[in-house]
């Protein structure tokens, strides 16, 4: 099954979809799907166009994906993108719920610890789990973290971009502190394995997480206003890939005004103080002011939620079975919002459903594009902190 | 027969091919064997064709025309059959006629005059070629214009200067007088493009779309056409020896300079054009001898070397269409499909005998040359030995550097792909090649048949003598004080033919080691093989290419570009802007000015009336 | 400016001393489990343990053996089928992502951050696998990479070396096919993702610099 805008079942009699930021599904007789995802084409002549063809294994890119740029010498008219060529489409349906969870994790590693819990969310929904508190702030904790190591690696790719190396180096730097920190904390620098439906799969070490991420964050922050200082590096990101309006995700979506985010309304997040940091521009320079910013917020999350953390038991429970239960959920990925839907029946995986924040980004991004320079390819396009794993298809 | 039905004739077919693809294709082959048949006939004494005389219109042939009749026929016939045609038009056919139909008539024209006025048809219907297919093609156009044009003025002074002192527009007067003779050979000479001015077509041609069979009509047919307008002037004109000496210095010097260009070249059009230059200039250099050698009596060395021009231009005429036929597309597409699935051992051995080595068409041509230039070496003054020293010694070595040019450019094309296959359409296209196989053994033919093409006579059988395997008259020998200098004998033809094809195929590159262009790990339908740019030989002239790095205009992406395309360039930028002040500022159509424009002139003219 | 110069002063030097040096930091599940106590054979999702031993190629480092196993914290865990001395000096890399979950792209890219700073023992990246001296192959085999990566080893000149980095390369993991249908790794660095020390160590193992 392909990704479209929304995340859907289609179980042959009805059509179950989930709107965004929404964890209770729609139902539709209908045995049609309708494919959401835009059609692109070029309404420019492009017999006149110079096809730049970028990809799919080329340097300069972290995953595999192709580009045609469609230009007249300097000026990208157009974009048309393929990301399949990495698509692994992978098999949920049929596996008992553990297994899926696996998969699930490597979905998009780099966001394991978001598409975990968001799964176990469901699973534990669907089976009314009762998960307590300090499973639910490990989560957050884990989430928050993964949040301001995948900000940081997106500001490492600016910065790369735009030469500015010391900040370069120092945002990697930053990074793989705070990966060491939660390898040391939770076994694994991905959160691999770490969230089990019910619980957690191992012991974890939360004690002194919360004061390195501080200090991350602090250190990043005296980065960031050195880097907003820095003319050169502005001027490379201000007013390259304007994104305005709803139609895309998460930073990008926030970077253009629109205050939104999946973590205000959801009961993870519940009693959780923190600010949803926003900006006008619509442009690369916004949406790295929102992950900067972010990331600072991500930083006093991780320290209320490691004060809620007591003691955590890791005898997790039973998964059992349920019958024939279609539920829903969403989970604010770093990239932006996700939706997930199953349907589960007697333990295993009937049915799946996905809509990943960077289907939606990529389309806002090759709409964004037209009428940027070549120069500003790579600023707008990291900027959006696009995974392309995580926009194959699942069956 | 009147020669005026011939150009009648001609003119039909251009107007005619103006219809459809298949009528271009059908009148270019009609015409083209027409006038094989008739050039043919003529020379062989069959055919009388008689002059044609119209006030100042004065048509006429001679053997030297007859024998070059054959050459551009011949060409004309390989464009004709030429199956790779990009964007046939109807204007585009008919301006190909309109410039066959020029040259033609400058073969044909019989005063100056005449010339003048063929010379300039083929000259515009050249620049339109080339300026039609889009914008960014006109530049080329222009600066072929710029170069065209210059030939014609220097045609009309000297015609004007003649006409000046003689009172009439005869080529015979024309040639007595050393300015007029002087400016006519510059004349022809710019237009053969030769170092410094190799630009005129060459660069153009290489710079612009258009489809092989249009830029064998341009690029064969106008050297050829122009070392025919040398070759009569210069026989003509024996009185003055600084005319030949002058030429053959030049020509030497174009040989080399020619040969180092192509091998720096790196678009395939543009290196079959420094190709020619390198060719034109051995034909000059033969064209100066045989005019030496009248001027100081040696007939059989004169004769020798004027029949070594046509056989030469002959030759080059059949390999650099053949060549030029395999430039269909232009360089974008220089390792595509297309252009390596066509027939490739006719090309190949156009190649060959383009670098002279062995004796194939090609390689006679170059054998007369040295021939020629050793003998003037021995039997000349002694100032004149140096120079045709000097001159065999850059004529040989530009043949060893034409060794590497087209090493490369079979390199390029020649070197078999398994993946690609071979289209039964475009096999037909370089099969004319295989006629530089057969010729070598029928020089002897040539020999006869162009043989007074100097007009002075000669026996018939001077160079012609008993062969070791084919019984008498198939061995050429070169002369010397009435002695045998060398000899080309059928035998060693056979056996060195032989050996170097043999040697080819035992030595044949088996497993082209051959890579797709990494492309982001697609598919590109592009690939390199092992041989096309490994030619050290090739990378060390590169050095020596006079060139500059840059942006031609804003469709050409950076590249290298001749030094001397650029101050064309350049100057005629210079011209463009200049021409557009005046037409804003003093001829943009106000009456006013007008009206104050020939109220000048007509002081000016009475004033001139009055004083002078 | 000044501010820069200043950061960087203050932050000394954080680069590992690796290949000499122990290791300073490990990612404990990417390291080959180890059995403590209890069950041989427990549950294992992709069957990499058999009786109290775990195949590395096969590990996805999930943490299901937990408790009966932990991690070694054994980085050199990477096997080496050649070394390539004429690579000794410098080596260059071109890395192609085949189908990842992104984890293994970002410990690849890791090795050209600071603390690891792959530069000082002559590795450096290319982004053309013409200048490449190894293939890194990171993920599983994605159908629609099997052409570029072809194209890719094809591109590169000898001596080639081919790195299957992570268990998706090697094995397929749960994901899907190794890349073995393509291509033969020469060097296998298990884990999932395998730690930046791991591939920094497996790259000195393929030049015999170890």
């Amino acid at each position: 099954m392909k990704q479209t805008r929304f995340a859907y079942i289609d179980d042959g009699k009805s059509l179950h979809t989930l709107g965004r930021f929404s964890e209770v599904y729609m139902s539709q007789e209908t045995k049609e799907v309708n494919d959401f995802r835009q059609e692109r084409s070029s309404g420019k002549d492009s017999t006149k166009l110079s096809i730049f063809p970028y990809g799919p294994s080329s340097g300069g890119m972290v995953e595999s994906v192709y580009f045609d740029i469609l230009t007249e010498g300097e000026k990208i008219e157009d974009i048309r993108y393929d990301t399949d060529f990495k698509n692994r489409a992978i098999k949920f349906t049929g596996l008992s719920l553990e297994e899926a969870l696996l998969r699930m994790e490597r979905m998009n590693g780099v966001h394991a610890a978001s598409y975990s819990s968001l799964f176990c969310q469901i699973c534990e929904k669907s089976m009314d789990m009762e998960i307590t508190d300090d499973i639910k702030n490990l989560r957050v904790l884990m989430m928050e973290a993964e949040r301001i190591s995948s900000h940081l690696f997106v500001v490492s790719r600016l910065t790369g971009g735009a030469s500015q190396n010391i900040a370069h180096m120092n945002t990697l730097l930053l990074r793989e502190n705070l990966l060491r920190a939660i390898a040391t904390a939770f076994g694994h620098r991905y959160f691999f394995g770490v969230n089990r439906i019910g619980g957690i799969g191992r012991p974890v070490n939360v004690k002194e997480l919360g004061e390195q991420v501080m200090r991350i964050s602090e250190e990043y922050g005296e980065i960031y206003h050195t880097l907003m200082d820095s003319r050169v590096f502005i001027d490379r990101l201000d007013r390259s890939a304007i994104i305005k309006g709803e139609q895309s995700s998460g930073p990008v979506m926030r970077g253009s005004g629109i205050k939104r985010d999946g973590r205000s309304s959801h009961r993870y997040y519940e009693g959780v103080q923190f600010n949803v940091p926003t900006s006008n521009g619509g442009d690369a320079l916004a949406r790295f002011i929102v992950r900067s910013e972010e990331i600072a917020e991500s930083a006093s999350i991780i320290e209320q939620a490691i004060s809620g953390i007591g003691d955590i038991k890791l005898d997790s429970q039973d998964v059992h079975a349920v019958e024939g239960i279609i539920s829903g959920g969403f989970m604010e990925t770093p990239s932006g919002d996700a939706s997930l839907i199953l349907k589960i029946k007697s333990g295993h995986l009937e049915g799946i459903g996905f809509r990943s924040p960077s289907v939606l980004n990529m389309e806002a991004f090759a709409e964004s594009i037209h009428g940027n320079t070549f120069a500003d390819f790579l600023f707008g396009y990291e900027s959006l902190g696009i995974w392309i794993s995580e926009m194959g298809d699942f069956q | 027969m009147n020669i005026v039905f011939l150009l009648g004739i001609i003119a039909l077919l251009a107007i005619f091919s103006a219809y459809s693809k298949k009528v271009d294709k059908i009148t270019t082959i009609a015409g083209s064997l027409f006038l094989i048949a008739v050039s043919l006939l003529y020379m062989t004494g069959y055919l009388i064709i008689s002059p044609y005389t119209l006030d100042h219109f004065k048509l006429s042939i001679d053997h030297l025309s007859g024998a070059f009749l054959l050459i551009i026929a011949t060409v004309w016939f390989i464009s004709g059959i030429n199956t790779v045609i990009a964007n046939w038009t109807g204007t585009r056919s008919f301006f190909a006629g309109l410039l066959f139909f020029g040259i033609l008539g400058t073969l044909f024209s019989g005063n100056s005059i005449t010339l003048i006025v063929f010379w300039e048809t083929f000259t515009i219907s050249a620049m339109f070629i080339l300026g039609l297919y889009n914008r960014r093609e006109l530049l080329s156009s222009y600066i072929f214009l710029s170069v065209g044009e210059l030939s014609t003025l220097l045609l009309i002074i000297g015609a004007a200067v003649s006409y000046d002192s003689a009172g009439s527009f005869s080529l015979i007067s024309l040639f007595e007088n050393p300015i007029a003779i002087s400016l006519w050979i510059a004349g022809f000479i710019v237009k053969a493009g030769i170092i410094p001015l190799q630009t005129s077509e060459w660069y153009s041609l290489g710079l612009s779309g258009i489809d092989s069979s249009k830029s064998i009509l341009i690029g064969v047919l106008i050297p050829t056409i122009s070392i025919y307008g040398v070759e009569e002037a210069s026989l003509s004109a024996l009185q003055f020896q600084t005319i030949p000496l002058t030429m053959i210095l030049l020509g030497s010097i174009s040989i080399f300079i020619g040969a180092i260009y192509a091998s720096a070249s790196e678009n395939p059009r543009i290196l079959a054009a420094y190709s020619t230059v390198e060719n034109v200039g051995a034909m000059l250099v033969l064209t100066g001898v045989s005019a030496l050698s009248f001027a100081t009596g040696h007939l059989n060395l004169g004769n020798f070397s004027a029949i070594g021009v046509v056989i030469y231009a002959f030759m080059h005429g059949i390999g650099k269409s053949t060549i030029l036929s395999s430039t269909a597309f232009n360089s974008d597409s220089f390792n595509s499909k297309e252009w390596r699935s066509m027939s490739r051992s006719g090309l190949i051995i156009a190649s060959i005998s383009m670098m002279g080595l062995a004796p194939l068409g090609g390689g006679i041509g170059e054998w007369m040359l040295l021939e020629s230039l050793f003998i003037t070496s021995l039997i000349g003054i002694q100032y004149y030995a140096i120079i045709a020293v000097i001159a065999g010694a850059l004529a040989a070595l530009g043949a060893g550097i034409s060794v590497v040019v087209f090493t490369k450019f079979v390199g390029f094309i020649g070197t078999a792909s398994p993946k690609m296959k071979t289209s039964p359409e475009s096999k037909k296209n370089y099969g004319i090649g295989f006629l530089l196989l057969v010729l070598p053994l029928i020089t002897p033919l040539l020999f006869l048949l162009f043989n007074g093409v100097s007009g002075f006579a000669v026996k018939g059988n001077t160079y012609l003598t008993g062969g070791e395997i084919i019984p008498d008259g198939f061995t050429i020998y070169s002369p010397f004080n009435n002695n045998i200098f060398g000899v080309l004998t059928p035998t060693f033809i056979l056996v060195s033919l032989a050996a170097i094809f043999s040697a080819i195929y035992v030595f044949r590159p088996r497993n082209v080691r051959e890579v797709d262009a990494w492309a982001g790990g697609v598919e590109r339908d592009r690939t390199y093989n092992s041989f096309n740019y490994s030619n050290p030989a090739r990378i060390t002239f590169f050095r020596l290419f006079p060139k500059i790095e840059g942006y031609i205009h804003q469709d050409y992406p950076s590249h290298r570009f001749d030094m001397v395309y650029l101050t064309f360039l350049s100057i005629f930028k210079k011209y463009e802007k200049v021409s557009r002040i005046i037409a804003l500022k003093l001829m943009n159509g106000n009456v006013k000015q007008y009206i104050m424009y020939i109220m000048a002139t007509l002081i000016l003219a009475v004033a001139f009336a009055i004083f002078i | 400016m000044k501010a820069w110069i200043l950061r960087s002063f203050r932050k000394g030097i954080i680069t590992t001393k690796f290949p000499k040096e122990k290791n300073e930091a490990a990612s404990p599940w990417s390291t080959i489990p180890v059995h403590v106590s209890g069950s041989k054979d427990p549950y294992c999702p992709t069957g990499a343990i058999n009786d109290g031993t775990v195949k590395a190629d096969l590990c996805i480092s999930c943490g299901m053996c937990y408790p009966e196993f932990e991690p070694s914290m054994d980085i050199r865990g990477s096997v080496s089928k050649l070394s390539v001395p004429v690579l000794k000096k410098s080596i260059r890399l071109y890395h192609l992502d085949a189908g990842t979950c992104g984890a293994c792209n970002l410990e690849v890219m890791a090795l050209a951050g600071p603390h690891y700073d792959m530069a000082r023992l002559g590795i450096s990246f290319t982004n053309t696998p013409r200048h490449a001296d190894a293939l890194l192959v990171t993920g599983v085999l994605a159908p629609g990479m099997m052409e570029p990566l072809k194209k890719a080893f094809d591109a590169m000149a000898a001596p080639k070396v081919v790195f299957a980095i992570g268990a998706c390369a090697i094995s397929g993991s749960l994901l899907g096919k190794s890349i073995s249908e393509v291509l033969n790794a020469d060097v296998t660095v298990p884990g999932c993702p395998p730690d930046p020390f791991a591939i920094m160590d497996a790259i000195q193992k393929a030049r015999g610099r170890q």
